[in-house]
């Protein structure tokens, strides 16, 4: 079967329950807001494809459910990550606090190269904000992690995130393929991404067409 | 102790019914293996509906199995001989049950149902609620509440749990508390302690029963494992962390409970489907497995498809209802492939299975649940969901499910009994049910809820655990009604309050005549494995 991708990469979306990381996906895939909280059970796995600078990337996304029993589903899903956001609420101090442990998990969990982003969703509820983009900002440099302030609700920023992380790893795949091709130009061939032990080791293989 | 009454019900003699039972069967869909029966139509497996092969589900008593005193893998105290008289329905109470219905307007809705977590539990809104529902641990920690909230209910929970430890010091055990129309019921099931509170006409084994399965619903979220060991670390543990999100489940579970007569019955209903369509759709379950693989189940709304287990693998009914109360009360499987632990208690307590569950397409209402023992196998489902598919298509049955989905269920004018409202059929050898739609004197919510709470209590009766009845017929000033079981079936029927009994024994007649018809259509009779 021919591929209709140029890029597979593989996304993960964790952060505590509620601060809207099933939304932001629903708003980047669908274009659309659900004002009704239902909270992800497990995982949730979605498809999509963007195009980045002429390249078809398909987009394999794992929405992952921020409670507490879903702990050790959702981590086993942590390596083979190539892009992870981590998503607060900044209406939600202690969600913002948990982002520290959620990197924790990361660095535990996830393969070393794995590209980071910090989100603040809700941006547009600043009435009843309690964490400041300034205090986002600084944690985010702290770790040497981009950041952006969201609302899924509002559109804003969502676009952004998922094309600047896919960016990122993008840019990090070039990299790494370069250094593995010295001459640059000659055949690309195949490239394995990560040394996940997936039962589907392509979902995780990169092919230049 | 309340005064023991006896029950002013009409009995039955069964000898009339056994002998109307020579006609059931119509010479024109006579079986061979069904007319060697000693007793055709009574015996069990001969029934309408009732599957040619092995059942698909763990055979189980309808009602003894789910309250069971003594579990596998729980402990348990023994339980007393002798259970407390059960007191007789009276027309005061009646009209008590009628008057706390007009208060329950609207609280099925999602937005009641978030408004119902935050009542004001000093309020007098709370306190007129029929039934409520708490789940607190051993120690006294609040877990779950029907309504209001946790917290506020703190100092409850521990006069709760302080009567269950006051009667136990004196090396007894709490099971009710009856007093001023309200019955209160006690379950321990270590770590925890689930107290009923009704004031319906709900006996004692119902409360438990629903309080059973509140139990299970927590133990599907955890495991008994996880759920042991949290309290053995740490007695005053608060759940309510590792719960978190699951609110909504349990609460969607007693709505199910109060109107949902397979969850009564252990049973389930199927979506109506021509025999040939829904063979297509097994076969080709079938055909799309895995090494893992244990169910592959396919569910409309909350109705069943099929089923297709891995050989000598059964499926209880409960732990059915769990994962259709999964589906039901989420909608986040909607778009995408969801992914997730789930433990079915019946089937083994300790540990978790993983459930691929994902919709056929988004905007239809076909969901299937794939059940897997490897908690790696997310690819390897998502392929057989694909397989399925196309297989699906290939075999043009896709189109006939999604004609089969317009038409869900059916009306009783297809049954052709004017005097019958409404009836629940279940065949015992198969574990499945069957009931048309709720004419419209019974489709408001509180009406169901009422309707169901007639059923239930004619069904305490049948199965009462020292004084069981075969047959039962009582009026009331709004419907008449009868039941009966068999060794094959249970049967509850709705009449017009002008009916008569012996109309209703013939009308029984004619309704299973018309059930042996209809079963290729509203019963899965040949199950299939892998």
């Amino acid at each position: 079967m021919a591929k209709t991708y140029d890029y597979l990469f593989k996304l993960l979306l964790i952060g505590d329950s509620g601060v809207g990381k099933t939304c932001l996906l629903f708003r980047f895939s669908e274009d659309a807001f659900n004002t009704t909280f239902i909270s992800t059970i497990g995982i949730d796995f979605k498809i999509r494809t963007i195009e980045l600078d002429g390249k078809k990337i398909k987009l394999q996304i794992w929405d992952t459910a921020g409670q507490e029993r879903f702990r050790t589903i959702t981590t086993a899903y942590y390596r083979g990550a190539m892009g992870i956001m981590l998503v607060y609420d900044i209406t939600n101090e202690k969600s913002f606090d948990n982002i520290k442990n959620w990197i924790r998990n990361i660095e535990e969990h996830a393969s070393s190269d794995v590209e980071r982003m910090i989100l603040g969703n809700k941006c547009d509820m600043n009435d009843k904000r309690q964490v400041s983009k300034e205090r986002g900002e600084k944690l985010a440099i702290d770790y040497g992690i981009k950041f952006l302030e969201t609302s899924a609700k509002s559109s804003t920023n969502v676009e952004e995130a998922f094309v600047t992380l896919a960016r990122d790893i993008m840019t990090r795949l070039n990299r790494k393929m370069n250094e593995n091709n010295p001459s640059g130009g000659g055949g690309g061939g195949a490239v394995k991404i990560t040394e996940s032990r997936s039962k589907k080791p392509s979902f995780f293989r990169c092919i230049l067409l | 102790m309340p005064d023991v009454r006896m029950a002013a019900y009409v009995h039955s003699k069964g000898v009339s019914w056994e002998v109307k039972n020579d006609t059931l069967m119509p010479s024109d869909r006579l079986r061979q293996d069904r007319s060697e029966s000693p007793t055709p139509g009574l015996v069990e497996g001969t029934e309408p509906g009732a599957g040619q092969e092995g059942a698909m589900f763990v055979h189980a008593q309808s009602f003894e199995d789910l309250t069971a005193d003594s579990e596998p893998n729980t402990d348990n105290k023994s339980a007393e001989v002798d259970d407390a008289q059960e007191e007789a329905l009276e027309e005061g109470d009646e009209e008590e049950h009628l008057e706390s219905e007009q208060e329950e307007k609207g609280k099925e809705e999602l937005k009641n149902s978030n408004k119902a977590k935050e009542e004001d539990v000093t309020s007098e809104t709370w306190r007129s609620h029929r039934k409520h529902v708490f789940v607190l641990s051993e120690a006294g920690k609040p877990i779950y509440t029907r309504y209001g909230t946790e917290e506020a209910l703190s100092s409850i929970m521990g006069v709760m749990m302080l009567l269950m430890s006051f009667v136990e010091d004196k090396k007894n055990i709490i099971r009710s508390i009856h007093a001023d129309g309200y019955r209160v019921v006690f379950l321990r099931k270590t770590p925890l302690i689930l107290v009923g509170v009704s004031r319906t006409s709900c006996s004692d084994r119902e409360l438990t029963r629903e309080l059973q399965y509140v139990y299970f619903q927590i133990v599907s979220l955890l495991t008994l494992t996880q759920l042991n060991h949290v309290f053995q670390h740490r007695q005053s543990y608060d759940l309510r962390r590792l719960l978190a999100g699951s609110e909504h489940l349990t609460d969607n579970l007693l709505r199910l409970l109060d109107r949902d007569p397979g969850l009564l019955l252990s049973a389930v209903m199927c979506l109506p489907l021509a025999n040939s369509a829904r063979d297509v759709v097994s076969s080709s379950l079938q055909a799309a497995k895995a090494k893992n693989l244990v169910f592959s189940i396919l569910l409309a709304g909350n109705r069943l498809v099929t089923l297709v287990r891995k050989k000598d693998q059964f499926l209880h009914h409960m732990d059915l209802h769990l994962l259709f109360n999964l589906v039901g009360s989420s909608s986040s499987f909607r778009e995408g492939e969801g992914w997730t632990p789930i433990c079915l208690p019946k089937f083994n307590p300790a540990g978790f299975f993983h459930a691929h569950i994902s919709y056929l397409e988004p905007a239809s209402d076909l969901c299937l649940i794939l059940v897997s023992t490897d908690r790696e196998d997310f690819f390897n489902l998502s392929d057989c969901k694909k397989r399925f598919l196309e297989r699906l298509r290939r075999r043009s049955a896709y189109q006939s499910l999604q004609e089969a989905l317009n038409t869900p269920s059916y009306s009783l004018s297809q049954v052709g009994i004017p005097e019958l409202r409404h009836f629940v059929y279940k065949s015992k050898s198969s574990g499945l049910y069957t009931s048309p739609d709720l004419p419209a004197l019974y489709e408001g919510g509180e009406e169901q809820e009422r309707l169901m709470g007639l059923y239930q209590h004619l069904h305490s009766c049948l199965h009462h655990p020292t004084r069981p009845l075969r047959c039962i017929y009582r009026c009331t000033d709004t419907e008449n009604l009868y039941a009966l079981v068999t060794s094959g079936f249970e049967l509850y029927l709705c009449f017009s309050p002008l009916g008569t009994k012996s109309l209703a024994v013939s009308a029984v007649n004619r309704l299973l005549k018309w059930i042996r018809k209809e079963e290729d259509r509203l019963f899965i009779l040949s199950p299939l494995t892998y």
